[in-house]
């Protein structure tokens, strides 16, 4: 503790004269890869940077699923072939054509909960070349498997990818790239917005705004009465859940010191 | 120097092209009844020329194997097409001289510049790479409007053409090959055109052209059969590199690659193990095959030793790619195949590709089709040119703009993850709504109080198969749920909700988490 005070007093004395020598020089990005989001874009500096990595961490339910399928529609869109590592099987194909992803372009591989396989797979991915973007989807990775990764494997692909226009997007619940990520940025869920169909069962389901709670429930006769088969109706069943919006939080790199902007999803 | 020979009444049993491969392997079969041979390289063993043409009238008389059992007519000529004229014209043996020819066919009637044959031997010159095809001297070919004309010289000559121009010359009282060839050629181009020009130079005898030699069709097959059963991988390996490298070598002769590979492995017990490449680009790179071939090898080892390689590919033009300032870097496809077969003996081979959904309502249809890289779309440079300019006004005003995106401005496309399988749930359901739902496996657990809802939305289709389904589906929000642990020390105090999907089997009435919208 006394070092440590001593430190920052004699950083004090000598700032004014070496003002440089106390700046803290991260390398910036030269290319960067658009996220499809305007507000992160610009809120990153541009969007994602190509030839290092990026974290997007955050609970279920925070966006990153829509983050990830925006800057994949984003990529496919301006012919970049990208790479999605499905360590979980849970990429939904039907959200993609939702989010109007080029399926063409886009290497889906399943690695069936084995986390080995995802990062050999990525490093293959790497190694190959000519990827813009590969995502890593550790979204259901439990936090505590995650942080058990060892650090090689990040400062591997880090170093592989320096050279390369590979964007390296790493979704995770919790944050695990650590130092090797070159922005990292946490999500947050803030509000959901739903509504009931309007041949809905009963009035009581619809609810709209923040925390959505139920008045009442109806009855199972009710239930009954309203359901009908979707192959006989127009109405998609996302429109149950109207819109999800999140915060962004930048953690990495510390010169792009930003406060949180907020994203609105909609299905 | 060019020795053409000219049997008028050939043998049946006898061939006039397998009678001239016996003196040089440069061969141009003209006609069925004609073949000029080049002699160059004949001296070390026939001598000259002369002695070359001496030998093979004495050759063709005779009738034991080997020869004709006929006369025929040789000549010999320093310009093929002077040398098929004399031996057409002239019996016997015939020696041109070089620079002489006119003076030897100049007394040759102009009607025999386009007799039938030598028509025929005309348009065989044309013809490039198909000298093996037998037309019929008299055949006649359809141009694209369906008029009838003579193939004859580098031009395709029409009947009523031909007509002309030969009654023309009768009409000039042009009789003769010299007569014809003493005509100026600016004349003759004004009147005849190109047309003209070439008889012109054919009665001349000074058209010069190089022999359409037939080329042995291409084969790209190739195999080896052991002296000792091969058990391992490596050993296997120096074998397929070798037959690959041959084959590589003749596609490249060829200006060729292959897209489809067939390799055929025979075993100990007789049973063959059969391995087949099919490439979505065709390539000629024969480590990029011997690799893919090791590791559909490793893969799918064969159940016994190996005594026998067979491989089998089959011919294809090269891909042709032009690429472009504004096309995006893509995966070279050698390397994409590679890598694809690396990630199929990781992960499987079913596990790897492009999504692509379904034609049904049934939930979580899709399936998983082969990743093949289709070339990038060329795009306008003016619109190139907008995205950087928008992608530069984005990074230049990145700081002013920053501090106004507090508003909802753009929305984006809400993302889903699916559970496979999905999780079996217990659910408290009051008047068939859900209150509370618990459910979990070995990696992922949902349990909490639902305190937001919004459904049900009752689904059903494909009642004629046995797996037909039926179910209402609900957009829950679980409050103070955990889908792989505990709440974060950041989140206490804050009611944490998770946004799900979850249904309820119709049939049993068994409830199901299907996924978390995310």
């Amino acid at each position: 503790m006394r070092a440590a005070v001593s430190k920052v007093e004699i950083e004090s004395e000598i700032a004014a004269r070496f003002s440089t020598a106390f700046q803290l020089h991260e390398k910036r990005p030269a290319e960067v890869i658009s996220t499809g989001i305007p507000e992160i874009d610009l809120f990153t500096l541009g969007g994602l940077p190509r030839g290092a990595i990026t974290e997007i961490f955050g609970r279920a339910s925070s966006g990153r699923t829509s983050f990830m399928l925006s800057a994949l529609a984003d990529a496919t869109r301006h012919e970049e072939v990208c790479a999605v590592v499905d360590t979980s099987n849970s990429f939904d194909p039907k959200s993609a054509i939702r989010a109007e992803i080029n399926c063409e372009r886009l290497l889906w591989i399943r690695c069936a909960n084995n986390l080995e396989h995802a990062f050999k797979a990525t490093d293959l991915l790497l190694q190959g070349g000519g990827f813009g973007l590969v995502l890593l989807d550790l979204g259901d990775v439990p936090g505590n498997s995650a942080k058990r990764i060892i650090s090689s494997w990040w400062y591997r692909f880090r170093r592989t990818l320096e050279p390369t226009p590979t964007a390296l997007v790493v979704i995770a619940e919790e944050s695990c790239v650590r130092s090797c990520a070159a922005l990292a940025l946490e999500l947050t869920g803030e509000t959901s917005l739903w509504s009931s169909t309007n041949e809905g069962p009963d009035e009581g389901f619809k609810s709209r705004g923040r925390s959505p709670v139920l008045s009442s429930f109806p009855t199972p006769a009710a239930v009954e009465a309203h359901c009908r088969p979707v192959n006989q109706s127009s109405l998609p069943h996302s429109t149950l859940l109207q819109s999800l919006s999140f915060q962004v939080h930048c953690q990495r790199p510390l010169f792009l010191n930003r406060r949180a902007g907020e994203v609105l999803c909609s299905p | 120097m060019f020795v053409c020979i000219h049997g008028q009444q050939l043998p049946a049993k006898v061939s006039l092209p397998d009678f001239a491969y016996s003196f040089s392997p440069l061969v141009e079969e003209t006609s069925a009844d004609t073949v000029v041979i080049d002699v160059e390289g004949c001296a070390l063993r026939f001598g000259s020329a002369y002695e070359l043409a001496i030998e093979i009238t004495k050759q063709a008389k005779a009738k034991e194997p080997g020869g004709l059992g006929c006369k025929v007519n040789v000549a010999l000529a320093a310009k093929p097409d002077a040398a098929i004229y004399a031996a057409r014209n002239f019996k016997g043996l015939t020696f041109i001289a070089p620079g002489e020819e006119l003076n030897a066919l100049g007394e040759l009637p102009i009607e025999n510049l386009i007799s039938p044959n030598f028509k025929f031997q005309i348009s065989n010159s044309k013809l490039q790479g198909s000298n093996s095809k037998v037309q019929s001297p008299k055949s006649k070919v359809k141009d694209k409007k369906g008029k009838q004309t003579l193939d004859i010289g580098p031009w395709i000559l029409d009947d009523a053409k031909l007509e002309e121009i030969f009654t023309t010359l009768r009409l000039w009282g042009v009789r003769t090959f010299r007569e014809f060839a003493e005509l100026p050629v600016a004349g003759v181009s004004e009147r005849l055109g190109q047309e003209g020009l070439k008889l012109r130079e054919l009665a001349s005898g000074k058209s010069n052209r190089h022999l359409k030699l037939r080329q042995a069709a291409p084969e790209f097959r190739n195999a080896i059969e052991l002296e000792y059963p091969i058990a391992e991988l490596e050993p296997l390996a120096f074998i397929l590199a070798r037959l690959l490298n041959q084959i590589c070598a003749n596609l490249n002769a060829y200006a060729l690659a292959t897209n489809a590979l067939e390799v055929e492995l025979k075993l100990e017990q007789g049973a063959t193990h059969e391995i087949k490449l099919n490439l979505p680009y065709p390539m000629r790179d024969h480590k990029v095959f011997l690799k893919l071939l090791l590791l559909d090898t490793e893969m799918r080892p064969p159940p016994a030793a190996v005594v026998g390689v067979s491989i089998n590919c089959e011919p294809v033009k090269p891909r042709v790619l032009q690429t472009g300032l504004f096309i995006p870097l893509a995966p070279q496809p050698e390397k994409l195949e590679l890598m694809l077969a690396r990630l199929a003996k990781l992960v499987g081979a079913k596990n790897i590709g492009s999504p692509e959904l379904l034609d049904t309502h049934r939930p979580d249809a899709f399936r998983v089709k082969r990743f093949e890289l289709k070339e990038a779309k060329r795009k306008k440079r003016s619109q190139q040119q907008t995205a950087v300019s928008v992608q530069q006004s984005a990074n230049t005003n990145q700081f002013e703009l920053s501090t106004q995106h507090s508003g909802l401005s753009t929305q984006q496309s809400l993302g889903f993850r699916v559970f496979r399988p999905p999780l079996r749930a217990l659910v408290q359901a009051e008047g068939g709504c859900p209150r509370e739902i618990s459910a979990w496996n070995k990696n992922k657990s949902v349990h909490g109080k639902v305190v937001g809802v919004a459904g049900p939305w009752r689904t059903s289709g494909e009642w004629w198969r046995t797996d037909e389904w039926a179910r209402d589906e609900w957009d829950v929000a679980v409050q103070g749920s955990g889908q792989t642990g505990g709440l974060d020390s950041k989140e206490i105090g804050r009611p944490r909700q998770v946004l799900y999907r979850i249904y309820r089997e119709l049939p049993h009435g068994a409830w199901f988490v299907e996924g978390v919208y995310d």
